[in-house]
């Protein structure tokens, strides 16, 4: 929600550059980041302009922490997906 | 008007004809803002007087309001609203979760369903196909089944899903609608609404956006808000043991309906069972729904014992309270059990431990035999007999088939002076009770649904604003200053504000917990005014906000006495919650007063220019609101307070 409010200024969660699901019966969270477009998603461009990627303020104080330490590996190793 | 915040389009849908038509959101937005605000305004003008709630013509209406979709703290919340089998006046439900979101992206503000399908069907939602499928297979499923085999039918994980189990199907009277696998829309009987319409389910995926106004000014007032839920204690305490971390204030002050509320209070070493430690090793991780800014709900996996295998999400206080509360369950492992199960069937958890409740007080006393209960002996806090009866329940089966209709009914139906044990607030079972704190029990017994704390009691945060010179500024210029539970001073007032925060909540489509309800410093009128405001680009004052609540609350009234004989004598609390001295705890010897009671209604209906002597709505009243036709419609049927 908050990274297609980076990209439009609107809410639309089908054009973010993350995807959040909950795999293993919800005890983790599975984070999918676009790098490039794909589909309607759009690459993530590690929230260019924003003081820190919105993803990661935006999230709830529960997933937070996670996010951040899985925003920091991709973006560290550069994977593509 | 432009559509922002809304996504701007209404569904109505005909199960009898099978038509699909979509009206703009703006013939309603204006005046009612969203969610609950519009459903019941739908409801007054269409649902015909008198009807039965399982009446094809009945309407069963879904909103999520104009926040819904964006980062509005709290803002994933939405409202189904009908007429309700309980008091045959309003019904309406609240839930949180993904599906209010979801149908915002695809493009929808809110459902009405109308009719009644030949066969069983349900609702396919993806953008701007709509369609009506074949439900035949899916009839006699559990929830749990129906999510899963509808997300397989459709090839997608990510598609929510509103239904209803056999609960709903059987037109259990407490059947609750279900959204995904376990959070409900529990109150209010709107389940079976939903299953007398051969309505199994609603899917709905969603790929577009909601867009704002004034995007700028709008994500700084998100920004601000978000500062009060940092650091907060609240917070912390929620996210740590969720809403359960009420309970031991509850036993403190005597707000726990042991054994059918005979005491107020758990025994000691039932209490220490339940402490929060027992549960927390299964404890997986917590949840929190789209902008959740306190993600206290927590799922569960259970791994050993004899409820091994079973991962759920829920156990929210009103668990403990109904459970290890009304029916004596002792095992906290067996109150997520008994919850789970409610879930799976689709049946509301208030609803069956009042049944069941009553039904374990008769036993006790003697009035209810082994020849009534199908040979069953109803021991309190035995899990397997509990379980059981919830399964006679959803299916109507025996004894089941009483119960299935509420205690009220139950009562009715056994006679023998069974109904003082029949604790209800105008036909529907009660959770809440009611003699413990004035300010609380008041709005309980006012809310035009039918009992229920979450229409107009005050909570904590709201006391802690109300008794707060300079937070009170929030919300009305005049500083409340007791709060002390047992005094009948200055309850009026907070009930009254209490009311209207509630129903704009729910319009905006914001948790009660992120709000004032909970804590002083969270989302309150100025705040939902400038969210709304940046949000639609439509100028609202809190003012104004305040006047549409009222606009909400009379119209629930007003649908309230053209269909029902509610009236004063309605918002007395139960028998026993009247005239029983409390029996252990903080507050033993304690006992409400009828005469004082009354002097509070009077103060009550004052407030809200409502007559004295009988609750209606004055035209005074209904004039300040802008709604004529309302007193119009009540004086044709000589319900027009004077």
């Amino acid at each position: 929600m908050a990274c297609s409010y980076h990209h439009k200024k609107a809410f639309q969660p089908s054009i973010a550059s993350i995807e959040v699901g909950e795999i293993e019966n919800k005890s983790h969270l599975g984070i999918t980041f676009y790098l490039r477009n794909e589909g309607i998603h759009l690459a993530c461009d590690q929230c260019i302009g924003e003081n820190q990627p919105l993803c990661i303020k935006y999230c709830n104080a529960v997933g937070r922490d996670e996010l951040r330490d899985i925003w920091s590996k991709c973006f560290r190793t550069n994977a593509t997906k | 008007m432009n559509s922002y915040g809304y996504s701007g389009r209404v569904i109505r849908i005909d199960l009898t004809t099978k038509d699909i038509s979509f009206e703009p959101i703006t013939d309603y937005a204006h005046e009612w803002i969203g969610g609950n605000g519009i459903d019941q305004w739908i409801l007054y003008k269409e649902v015909k007087r008198q009807i039965s709630p399982y009446s094809p013509s009945n309407r069963l209406t879904f909103g999520a309001g104009p926040l819904v979709g964006t980062l509005a703290p709290g803002a994933s919340r939405m409202s189904a609203s009908s007429k309700n089998p309980f008091t045959m006046g309003i019904g309406t439900s609240n839930c949180g979760g993904y599906f209010g979101v979801e149908l915002k992206y695809a493009g929808y503000d809110h459902l009405i369903f109308q009719g009644r399908s030949k066969k069983p069907v349900y609702l396919w939602i993806k953008d701007d196909h709509v369609e009506l499928k074949d439900a035949t297979h899916l009839w006699g499923k559990t929830i749990w089944q129906t999510v899963d085999a509808i997300r397989q039918e459709l090839g997608d994980s990510r598609i929510h899903i509103l239904s209803i189990g056999p609960g709903g199907e059987n037109l259990v009277r407490g059947a609750s609608i279900i959204q995904d696998k376990d959070r409900a829309f529990g109150r209010c009987g709107l389940g079976g609404v939903m299953g007398s319409k051969n309505l199994k389910a609603i899917a709905v995926r969603g790929n577009k956006s909601v867009k704002i106004a004034y995007p700028e000014k709008f994500i700084r007032a998100v920004d601000e808000l978000r500062k009060h839920f940092e650091n907060s204690t609240t917070v912390d305490n929620l996210m740590k043991l969720g809403t359960p971390a009420g309970l031991r204030n509850k036993q403190a002050s005597c707000g726990i309906p042991y054994k059918n509320f005979q005491y107020l209070v758990l025994p000691e070493d039932a209490l220490a069972k339940m402490d929060q430690e027992a549960i927390q090793k299964y404890r997986v991780r917590n949840i929190g729904h789209p902008a959740c800014p306190i993600p206290c709900s927590r799922y569960f996996s259970i791994d050993d014992g004899p409820y091994a295998g079973l991962n759920t999400e829920g156990y929210q206080l009103e668990a403990p309270i109904n459970f290890a509360g009304k029916l004596a369950v002792s095992d906290p492992i067996a109150v997520i059990k008994i919850n789970s199960y409610c879930n799976e069937l689709g049946l509301d958890i208030d609803m069956i431990s009042g049944a069941i409740g009553w039904a374990m007080e008769c036993y006790q006393r003697g009035i209810l035999k082994n020849s009534d209960t199908d040979g069953i002996q109803l021991d309190w806090g035995d899990v397997g007999i509990i379980l059981e009866l919830i399964r006679k329940i959803a299916y109507r089966e025996g004894f089941g088939d009483i119960l299935a209709e509420g205690c009220a009914r139950a009562a009715e139906i056994i006679g023998r002076n069974s109904d003082y044990y029949a604790m209800h607030m105008k036909g529907q079972d009660l959770y809440e009770v009611i003699r413990n704190d004035i300010g609380w029990g008041l709005g309980v017994c006012s809310a035009t649904r039918g009992g229920t704390h979450t229409t107009g009691a005050p909570g904590l945060g709201m006391k802690l604003t109300l008794a707060d010179p300079v937070l009170a500024r929030k919300i009305h210029d005049k500083p409340v200053i007791s709060t002390a539970p047992i005094d009948y001073k200055d309850k009026a007032i907070a009930v009254f504000y209490t009311e209207r925060l509630h129903r704009m909540n729910n319009a905006m489509g914001i948790c009660h917990i992120a709000s004032t309800w909970e804590d002083p410093f969270f989302v309150g009128f100025p705040e939902m005014a400038e969210l709304y405001s940046t949000a639609t680009g439509r100028e609202t004052t809190e003012a104004d906000l305040l006047k549409m609540s009222a606009r909400m609350l009379n119209a629930e009234k007003a649908f309230n006495l053209l269909n029902t004989n509610l009236e004063r004598k309605d918002d007395y609390p139960p028998k026993r919650e009247l005239e029983e001295q409390v029996p252990t705890g903080s507050l033993k010897g304690w006992r409400l007063e009828k005469e004082k009671w009354g002097m509070l209604l009077d103060e009550y209906y004052e407030m809200n220019q409502w007559d004295r002597k009988t609750g209606f709505p004055t035209r005074e009243c209904l004039k300040n609101l802008d709604l004529i036709q309302v007193a119009d419609d009540l004086e044709k049927v000589n319900k027009l307070g004077r």
